[in-house]
């Protein structure tokens, strides 16, 4: 499997790129960042071939699929919107210290996936075999994608003690903007991921609503992240409270994406 | 009456309120993904002991989102919003100096909030207005009634459906099923009005009722329906073997031949019990065998067993003949499951998603934050 191998090689580049961020980090030389960046740029390029080399290998195999259908595809796919994020806000925000807690993630994910989870690929079970399920995940893992980064700009902001003008890492302001910035993104991402999830489950199974454990704890994180809005809106969440808040929601994210599969029983079985 | 609702007005219009009641209802949904809900009571028995059992049916903890507190919660919530939007809408009629961009954003939250009680106004028109039913159809037959979910009742559909044809399709050189497909006609007076195959993913609507693939099986057969194929082949140099398809208790003389055979018993599911007693361990043809007797010039010259499954059982080398099992048909029917469902609240909820999206862009990305009382530590 071609694919596999290319994957193999992603986790590689962000584990590179990682390094490469906390040299940036330690050592306060803007070189480092520079180069991370790019090699975070690399292998996100791969990681994006790897996708559609996958995609093609299925339909070779004569089952043909969006690879976006079972742990190991949604681990990659997760990896890659974290850093296809994370290069789109270092962007924008000009800041390169963030890498050294967003990258981990996109590396843990994609480590997790080639070391731990099954790289086969599988027939598609009849349920699945809807163009809702691109839409359902794609928006789902973005959003996911978005609380990642608000988790790692929130660490960094409990881990960053005093405000230094010139250092490497963001202002504690700027970081708590990237946070909220974050959580919109996700918020609204996986708004339209419920939603279209909703809509999928009422096309293959006549309901849009079965309150089944996934259902359920996805809307739990959506509260909590409903909560974290409306909060910081009356001013009542601000500094290291928005942080831990934010911790608090990706938890509730890992729980929704993985604990719900391998600790409780229910309809969403396939990741 | 006016110094009584002020403060109810008060604690509805406050956002601590609305916190609380997000916080609480995620906290007590998370009961019910821990505990399954709507099964047995046995299960429950079995698995909490009879006194947690007691305890947690007392709470309504086997059926969380159906309770009557849940249900409160939500209704809370939803009085929250109202009061909530309602308050606020002064503010939205008068634009004062802000630009359009700005005004329009500033309607984001209401429509983001609307949304929401358009949502649940959608459930509850499904509610009160729809039903879920389930209904069997067997191959070829036609069906007029549904079976309610989560009740003994039966409801009648204005029109009739029937199931021309079901099958599984797999996945090639593997069993993993790939499709399950119902030729579903509609009928109308005896009149075929409409025709759909239907699929996972796919359903049939007709008249604001839908059905979708949910399930099959297979009716159990008859005995007389079950037939087997056989293959003779006698024993000596230059003799013919032949086929034929025998019913149980059936006996055929093979042409062109002397010899008469007889299918002594069909079983779909070889077992043996006690005492080495053969019986069939369900209606299912998971195990065929069959005995046979074989009569040359009216004396029996062959009796054994031949089993569907494992072709390189025979009897002794001294059997004039040898026989093989070559094809089952059981004449089981399968029949489709459906899953039949009217929700007239589907547009509604619909569109209530559609706000939803539509409130939130115009909230993030219309409306200018100030980041002012960000970056301060407490």
């Amino acid at each position: 499997m071609i694919n596999h191998i290319m994957f193999q090689l992603t986790t590689f580049f962000y584990l590179l790129s990682t390094i490469a961020y906390f040299l940036c980090v330690g050592t306060k030389k803007e070189g480092f960042g520079r180069v991370a960046s790019w090699i975070g740029l690399a292998g996100f390029a791969i990681n994006t071939a790897a996708m559609a080399i996958r995609w093609v290998e299925s339909h070779r195999l004569g089952i043909g699929y969006v690879p976006l259908s079972n742990m190991y595809e949604s681990m990659v796919f997760f990896a890659w919107s974290i850093v296809g994020l994370h290069l789109l806000f270092e962007r924008f925000y000009r800041s390169k210290g963030l890498g050294a807690v967003i990258m981990p993630l996109g590396f843990l994910c994609m480590g997790v996936a080639i070391l731990a989870l099954s790289p086969g690929i599988r027939p598609l079970m009849p349920a699945l075999q809807s163009s809702w399920l691109v839409y359902h995940v794609v928006t789902c893992f973005l959003g996911y994608a978005g609380f990642a980064i608000s988790f790692g700009v929130s660490l960094l902001y409990l881990f960053k003690k005093e405000e230094k003008k010139n250092g490497i890492l963001p202002s504690r302001k700027t970081m708590e903007e990237i946070n909220y910035k974050a959580i919109v993104v996700g918020f609204l991402l996986f708004a339209v991921g419920i939603i279209t999830g909703a809509v999928w489950a009422n096309y293959a199974w006549g309901t849009y609503w079965s309150w089944d454990p996934k259902e359920t704890w996805s809307l739990i994180t959506w509260f909590v992240y409903a909560i974290l809005l409306h909060m910081r809106y009356t001013g009542r969440l601000v500094g290291r409270r928005m942080a831990y808040v934010s911790i608090v929601g990706f938890v509730s994210v890992i729980f929704t994406y993985w604990g719900v599969n391998y600790l409780l029983s229910g309809l969403h079985s396939y990741a | 009456m006016k110094k009584l609702f002020k403060p109810i007005h008060g604690v509805f219009l406050s956002l601590k309120t609305t916190i609380f009641l997000l916080f609480t209802i995620a906290l007590v949904s998370i009961i019910g993904t821990l505990i399954p809900q709507q099964k047995e009571a046995g299960q429950y028995v079995a698995q909490y002991g009879l006194l947690l059992y007691r305890l947690f049916d007392l709470l309504g903890f086997f059926d969380v989102y159906g309770s009557w507190w849940f249900r409160l919660l939500l209704i809370l919530l939803l009085v929250n919003l109202v009061f909530c939007s309602v308050s606020r809408l002064p503010r939205i009629s008068t634009r004062g100096n802000l630009s359009k961009k700005e005004w329009v954003g500033r309607l984001g939250p209401h429509i983001t909030h609307a949304s929401l009680i358009v949502i649940l106004a959608g459930s509850l028109i499904g509610n009160i207005w729809g039903f879920k039913g389930f209904v069997n159809i067997p191959q070829g037959e036609s069906i007029e009634t549904i079976a309610l979910k989560g009740s003994q009742e039966m409801l009648g559909l204005d029109f009739t459906i029937r199931c021309d044809k079901f099958a599984v399709s797999h996945y090639p050189g593997t069993e993993t099923p790939k499709e399950y497909l119902s030729e579903l006609i509609v009928l109308e007076k005896g009149q075929e009005v409409f025709k759909k195959t239907i699929r996972v993913n796919d359903p049939l609507q007709y008249r604001g009722v839908t059905f979708y693939q949910s399930s099959y099986g297979f009716l159990p057969s008859r005995p007389e329906e079950r037939k087997a194929e056989l293959e003779i082949i006698p024993k000596g140099n230059g003799s013919r073997s032949s086929r034929l398809q025998l019913a149980e208790g059936e006996t055929k003389q093979v042409q062109g031949t002397d010899y008469k055979v007889e299918l002594v018993a069909l079983i779909p599911d070889f077992s043996l019990g006690e005492g080495n007693r053969i019986f069939s361990r369900s209606d299912q043809p998971n195990n065929p065998a069959v005995q046979v007797n074989i009569y040359q010039n009216g004396k029996l010259s062959y009796k054994g067993w031949a089993f569907l499954k494992y072709p390189d059982f025979h009897g002794s080398r001294n059997d004039t003949h040898r026989v093989k099992f070559i094809n089952y048909s059981g004449g089981e029917r399968p029949y489709t499951g459906l899953m039949v469902v009217k929700d007239p609240g589907i547009p509604v909820v619909w569109a209530g998603f559609g706000l939803l999206i539509l409130g939130l862009i115009l909230s993030f990305f219309l409306r200018r934050r100030s980041f002012q009382k960000g970056g301060k530590d407490d």
